[in-house]
């Protein structure tokens, strides 16, 4: 009797442990895979909620979340529900991969993940997401990401720095400088800001020279006399916080009111907070058209501010203005566009509906690439996942500050 | 010109950390790393008075220099006195390493991590002075670390305090023996320390800006100042960070701006290799 009931204990206890495993094998199966029209979407998003980062975390998780409820609201993606998940990785690739790892373990594979708010957060985690062949869409922009041959299902949203060296190139040449000066953080940022306008200014017949700062510099009038030294036209500044206000002090200390054009990483930064307007003579900023209070705005823009405002995450808007919530916003609605044109959420079939995507007619489902999409093209291809950008995407404008919408006005406080 | 007022600016910043490091180690024999972090607290209390609570000059140096000698004598009493009487006595190094992260992570939590300006009060236009461009808060930079570098080295060899601080630095327990209270001296030190550090806040905020994380580039150029100038030595350690300033400023200027901190510490090690208790630092005996 007593052998008995062991063996049904036994088999009892079989029985339990097997039947949730088969459970999660089905939903890992249906969640990746199939368009079994009740399991929900599940994006992944991974970014940093506690560190140093995490103010512009902020906006773009709140970006991807408006936009899982607006496209919830119209039906979903395919009929399925969005549902976002996150994860706090402290902006540490280690720990990303980690998180991720845990994550699939857990049974049931994510159907698009956001791939962190660095570029080296994304390239840790691509590796994983190509072996799983899980789609991922992201705002981080180091070429090393843009590689269909390594990291197939992987797309960009935003520009790359290398879309911003055209408008530094157009001004130039419009105002006829023959020699651009630049000077840059002597790290990785910084060096391959310079490379990009290096390239960019010698592909268009300009003489560069250069200087570089170390992170604990704390005067760059050396730097800039021995780039004034040399007779330039115009002044390219790369750098971020006391970086880029040392180096607009030390100008107007030397007395240098040399054309000063910032790249994308200075004309972030809120000079008009810490200096006065003679220091930021001759100063510019380079902004996304698309951004710019002088603009004209994406029809569903405003609705997208209330929403951001109502949220809360609306603090960051001061600081980061509305461009960086849509970066989270546009990346899970250029994948609802993708399926709606695959009529799948499988993700070699979205993948190559992303590879094909058609311009959109009229007003986009993204608010980054302007009212009809002119400003950024999410034309990929099967050798290019990043967008492109046109002659009149970026333009260099007075330093200013972001408005209570979100917009950049240029030349106001 | 201009290279050269740069230089001494920035060189009157390391100064002022080697002078606090020395201040410290004269009278306690603690190497305190977490002194440039009381200089950037400095500059964020300059912030709060000048700018949050609307204070004049003196009355906003003076809440500076009171908040950081308090925050300096807390640091001496959580990560230095329990560590006294102990054998190890490297245990030092690691808690004032370790005050000096927790000071960061205060400073970017109260104040945030932007940087903020500090207004000195002094008219920003930049002066031509001697065929170089230099800002009045620069000047008034250099000449009051001037005068307290040497004010320092005159009280430590000249007033009984100072001379007690010199014997409680070559010999503690000799010190103590000859009724010279070692531990009263050294929470003065650290006391002192603070005030001289809060009483900058002003002026060094102004030319670096009140931001969190500033301790890391100064505490660097600062060891580097006393390791020129000699430990212990106030005179050392006020020469040995104008040096470095200059050193660096040249260096940038003249030999390539990718090149300054390879110059600055090839001149460290060759100080180390060819005069290894710097400049003006005094050779000690020890028995082995």
């Amino acid at each position: 009797m007593k052998q008995r009931h062991t063996r049904f204990a036994t088999l009892l206890t079989i029985v339990m442990v097997t039947l949730p495993l088969a459970a999660c094998g089905d939903t890992s199966d249906t969640a990746s895979g199939s368009d079994g029209g009740a399991k929900p979407f599940i994006v992944y998003f991974t970014g940093d909620y506690s560190g140093a980062v995490s103010t512009n975390n902020a906006s773009l998780d709140a970006g991807i979340k408006i936009a899982a409820e607006e496209f919830n609201a119209s039906g979903g993606i395919e009929g399925r529900k969005i549902v976002v998940e996150t994860a706090n990785d402290q902006n540490d690739p280690t720990k990303a991969v980690s998180l991720l790892q845990q994550r699939l373990a857990s049974g049931g594979k994510p159907d698009l993940v956001y791939p962190g708010g660095s570029s080296a957060v994304s390239l840790s985690l691509l590796p994983i997401l190509t072996r799983q062949k899980i789609l991922s869409v992201g705002g981080t922009v180091s070429t090393l990401l843009n590689d269909p041959a390594k990291y197939p299902y992987h797309f960009g949203v935003s520009s790359p720095g290398k879309d911003y060296a055209p408008a530094l190139v157009s001004a130039a040449t419009a105002k006829g400088h023959k020699k651009i000066a630049m000077l840059y953080s002597n790290d990785a940022t910084g060096q391959s800001s310079a490379a990009i306008y290096k390239e960019a200014v010698q592909g268009a017949g300009m003489e560069f020279v250069e200087a570089r700062y170390e992170a604990t510099s704390l005067d760059m009038t050396s730097q800039l006399n021995q780039l004034r030294s040399q007779n330039p036209d115009a002044l390219v500044l790369n750098g971020y916080g006391t970086a880029a206000l040392y180096a607009m002090r030390s100008r107007a200390q030397i007395g240098w009111e040399i054309p000063t054009y910032c790249d994308q990483l200075a004309s972030s930064f809120p000079y008009l907070k810490n200096l006065g307007a003679d220091q930021l003579k001759g100063v510019n900023v380079v902004f996304s058209s698309a951004t710019l209070s002088t603009s004209e705005h994406h029809p569903g823009l405003a609705d997208f501010i209330a929403k951001i405002k109502a949220s809360p995450a609306a603090s960051g808007m001061s600081s980061t203005g509305w461009g960086l919530y849509s970066t989270g916003h546009d990346a899970l609605a250029v994948v609802v566009y993708a399926a709606r044109q695959a009529k799948s959420t499988e993700p070699d079939k979205l993948k190559a509906a992303l590879e094909s995507l058609a311009k959109p007619t009229g007003a986009p489902l993204w608010f980054n690439a302007g009212p009809s999409g002119q400003y950024l093209q999410y034309a990929y291809s099967g050798t290019d996942h990043f967008p492109t950008a046109g002659a009149d995407t970026f333009q260099y404008v007075a330093p200013g500050a972001y408005d209570g919408d979100g917009f950049y006005a240029p030349g106001k406080a | 010109m201009t290279t050269v007022w740069a230089g001494l600016a920035t060189g009157a910043i390391y100064s002022l950390v080697a002078i606090g490091y020395n201040v410290v180690l004269l009278a306690s024999g603690t190497f305190n790393f977490a002194h440039a972090q009381l200089l950037m607290v400095g500059t964020f209390l300059a912030y709060t008075g000048a700018v949050t609570l609307g204070l004049p000059a003196v009355p906003t140096v003076l809440l500076a220099a009171a908040g950081t000698a308090a925050i300096a004598l807390i640091e001496e009493r959580v990560a230095i006195r329990p560590l006294l009487g102990r054998s190890d006595a490297h245990g030092a190094l690691i808690t004032t390493v370790g005050a000096a992260t927790i000071l960061d992570g205060l400073a970017a939590a109260i104040w945030g991590r932007q940087p903020l300006t500090v207004p000195s009060g002094l008219p920003d236009r930049p002066l031509t002075l001697l065929g170089g461009a230099v800002r009045p808060v620069d000047l008034a930079l250099i000449g009051l670390t001037l005068l307290l570098g040497v004010g320092l080295h005159l009280w430590t060899r000249h007033t009984l305090v100072g001379l007690a601080s010199l014997a409680s630095a070559e010999d503690r327990q000799a010190a103590s023996a000859r009724g010279i209270n070692v531990r009263l001296l050294g929470v003065g030190a650290f006391v002192l320390a603070g005030a001289i550090a809060g009483a900058f806040g002003l002026l060094v905020g102004a030319r670096t800006y009140a931001v969190f994380d500033l301790g890391h580039a100064l505490a660097l150029f600062g060891f580097v100042a006393i390791a020129i100038g000699g430990s212990g030595s106030q005179l050392g350690g006020l020469i040995g960070g104008f040096a470095t300033g200059l050193i660096y400023a040249f260096a940038v200027r003249y030999i390539g701006a990718a090149y300054p901190q390879l110059v600055v510490f090839g001149v460290f090690l060759l100080i180390l290799f060819l005069r290894p208790r710097g400049l003006f630092g005094a050779a000690l005996e020890r028995r082995v």
